[in-house]
């Protein structure tokens, strides 16, 4: 061999070894190595604190012997529920502030909300933390002046009054006399009794319902689904990304499943996991509600307009495990809650999700077709009509209100009626049920 | 030293480095195909498992290094013309319940499922032997063979895997092959009552060939059966295992397109199949959807 090859050979074999001594000194990841170590935290957003997790759902101011109601995402709602919730956050030692006695005479009305879900209270709680466990239904603040009072009505248990401190006092006091009503936040009070519907109906009314008055407007709304990032959803739901495999329906429709649990994309998101990986065991109503924030948020986000309506036990028969929970989710557009097929449903233990169902949507734009809402005696009668067609000759209502409902990427402006423990849904113009839904 | 010589002896020093750095690099994924997971053993301690659980290996079994990946399928629609022709049926058809198309033709009735079944239902059926001859596997599966091959039903991508009899009844399970591996979920059945074959089903599938950047490893044979026994509990009295075979299997989806996962298919003598997913160590089909 020339002395030339022999010092080129030479060149390119330390060369060579240059080379694999790097791979082997700085490591070279198999694409099994990458496989097994597929599994990375990934969530979409931090959970939300407690404190953002419950909103009233209602809140109703009095004045000048009227009634207004304000609702979620209006400016007014969120001024007195950031007082109140902060208010309720401070008092530290309720015990200090009961009023042993009765409320003056002088004393009005002046707000009044409810919470459904129900507001934790309590050391577990950041409301009333000093306060024994408990789970806020309503609350209604009385005033004489620059003294306020609070109502605490506690779930099964007798309500508690409060004289707040004179600085809080001050404030909501504040607060109410710079409210100004908007004409379409005013409403009408059905006392308890009979309410005569023409025609000879009636209807009993057993505690106060205050219904939008007048003719409201609502606008027609256009929405679009929300957008989520597909890989980043998989890997919420999957620890091993590469264990997946996908199935595509001729509808379009996405399953994803490790054999195990199973996703599909299609019309919003389905995931089901039926086996339950550790035994569920009874968690406190706080725990509850944080392990639905938490799992909300890590599987898709928790949207501003989204708000808790529900959470409770499953129905628990007696062979059914314990400590499996269902929590529902509406969306809030101008305020009223958007019904038929939208919003998030879960079923979860306090070690993850069992089935969830999330398909939500976006404000797209105004239609700009401005719904005059029919009047809610015809809307009343007309759900009563319904249910005399089937039978039903007594009559009880126990909620009414306007929303929107889901139809073909547009939310409409519906009446929404509980009438003997049924919920009745109809347009608010034809008074007719929407497409799509049965009564 | 003479210059000509150190270089000699660098060329020879750095060969023999490269040479262990490259068996170091390398040397695993070299010696793969040559590697055998289960050592003897671990395979004694799994005969000892199924045997204390009732149940009894009679094949051999493959204890090397396997990879696998994911395997797209889609249902196949080209074996539906092929056997209307053959069999001279006309294309119109009917919807019967469950929007199955059925096609009516003097030699046979083609009926085909939404999900890509078919079954061909012949009008008579065909003998193969004489009513109450007895025939072993082999004669059976060389005439229904013979028949499937004659009427354009050979189909190259499958092959015979097992027999069952059920009285006057035996069906011919042929499984689909794609590269060498049987897809579990592809399939031909040959019905036959009283040595007449009857109808004929035909589920097959279109594979697309697996990126080799996503195999991985499968877990081993070993550790299948195991789960075997975990899963389907101890028997009595025992059961008889006649095959397992690494293949691909999911159930049958009415899809554009799905991906099956690499299974272990443990075959028992009564002819029903427990298919254990090959990447989880679960037992298929077993999905949410």
């Amino acid at each position: 061999m020339s002395e030339r090859a022999k010092s080129v050979l030479l060149f390119l074999l330390v060369l060579l070894s240059i080379l694999l001594t790097c791979q082997l000194w700085f490591g070279r990841q198999t694409a099994e190595e990458v496989a097994e170590n597929g599994y990375e935290p990934v969530y979409f957003e931090e959970p939300r604190p407690l404190a953002q997790m419950i909103l009233p759902e209602r809140i109703s101011i009095y004045g000048d012997g009227q009634c207004y109601r304000v609702r979620p995402g209006d400016p007014d709602f969120n001024l007195f529920w950031g007082a109140l919730s902060g208010m309720l956050q401070e008092i530290s030692e309720p015990g200090h502030y009961y009023y042993g006695e009765s409320l003056p005479q002088e004393a009005e009305l002046c707000l009044s909300l409810q919470f459904k879900p129900f507001l934790p209270l309590g050391p577990e709680s950041v409301w009333l933390k000093s306060r024994r466990s408990g789970e806020l239904a309503g609350m209604q603040i009385w005033r004489s002046a620059d003294r306020c009072w609070a109502v605490l009505e506690v779930n099964e248990s007798a309500a508690e009054l409060l004289l707040l401190p004179p600085q809080w006092g001050a404030q909501l006091a504040g607060l109410h006399d710079q409210f100004v009503p908007a004409a379409n936040q005013l409403c009408e009070e059905l006392a308890p009794g009979e309410l005569k519907l023409s025609r000879g109906a009636a209807v009993t009314v057993t505690a106060p319902i205050y219904v939008p008055a007048g003719e409201p407007v609502i606008d027609e709304l256009v929405l679009k689904p929300e957008l989520l990032d597909r890989e980043l959803l998989l890997k919420t739901f999957f620890i091993n990304r590469n264990l997946v495999r996908e199935i595509k329906e001729r509808d379009g429709g996405l399953i994803y499943t490790d054999g195990e649990q199973g996703m599909r994309l299609g019309n919003g998101l389905d995931y089901s996991h039926p086996r339950l990986e550790q035994k569920p065991v009874n968690l406190s109503y706080t725990a509850a509600l944080l392990t639905a924030g938490k799992l909300l948020g890590y599987h898709g986000g928790w949207p501003g307009n989204l708000r808790l309506v529900s959470l409770h036990p499953e129905d628990e028969d007696e062979d059914s495990p314990k400590g499996l929970y269902r929590a529902q989710w509406y969306s809030y557009f101008e305020g009223y809650p958007l019904l038929g097929d939208s919003g998030v449903v879960m079923s979860y233990y306090h070690g993850g999700l069992m089935s969830y169902r999330r398909s939500l949507y976006e404000l797209h734009y105004t239609s700009g077709n401005k719904v005059p809402v029919s009047d809610f005696q015809e809307a009343l009668k007309a759900a009563v009509m319904i249910l005399a067609d089937e039978g039903v000759e007594q009559f009880t209502l126990e909620e009414m209100d306007l929303a929107y409902y889901f139809t073909g990427m547009r939310a409409i402006p519906v009446w929404l009626i509980r009438l003997n423990g049924r919920e009745l849904i109809l347009k608010a113009v034809e008074l007719i049920p929407p497409e799509g839904w049965e009564p | 030293m003479n210059l000509s010589r150190a270089k000699t002896i660098l060329i020879y020093a750095f060969l023999g480095l490269n040479l262990f750095l490259c068996f170091q690099l390398f040397g695993e994924e070299l010696l793969n195909p040559l590697r055998v997971r289960v050592s003897r053993n671990e395979w004694r301690y799994v005969e000892e498992q199924l045997a204390n659980n009732g149940y009894i290996l009679e094949t051999k079994v493959d204890r090397s290094v396997r990879k696998s990946a994911f395997l797209t399928v889609s249902p196949s629609a080209t074996v539906k013309e092929t056997v209307r022709k053959h069999f001279n049926i006309p294309a119109t058809f009917t919807t019967g319940p469950g929007e199955v198309h059925l096609y009516m033709g003097r030699e046979a009735q083609l009926r085909v499922y939404p999900g890509g079944l078919l079954r061909v239902d012949l009008t008579p059926g065909f003998p193969l032997l004489q009513e109450r001859a007895v025939a072993d596997e082999t004669v059976l599966v060389s005439l229904t063979e013979r028949y499937l091959q004659e009427n354009g039903l050979a189909l190259a991508e499958i092959r015979f895997d097992h027999l069952v009899r059920s009285g006057k009844k035996t069906v011919l399970h042929y499984v689909q092959i794609f590269e060498g591996m049987p897809l579990f979920s592809g399939y031909l059945k040959a019905i036959l009552e009283n040595n007449t074959l009857m109808a004929v089903e035909i589920y097959l599938l279109e594979p697309e060939t697996p990126l080799e950047e996503r195999e991985m490893e499968v877990i081993p044979a070993a550790r299948a059966l195991l789960r075997l026994t975990e899963l389907l509990g101890p028997s009595a009295p025992p059961r008889r295992i006649v095959k397992a075979d690494l293949g691909f299997y999911s159930r049958e989806y009415d899809a554009e397109k799905w991906e099956m996962p690499p299974v272990w298919r443990f075959l028992f003598d009564n002819g029903e199949s427990c298919f254990i997913n090959a990447f989880t160590g679960n037992l298929e089909p077993e999905t949410s959807n």
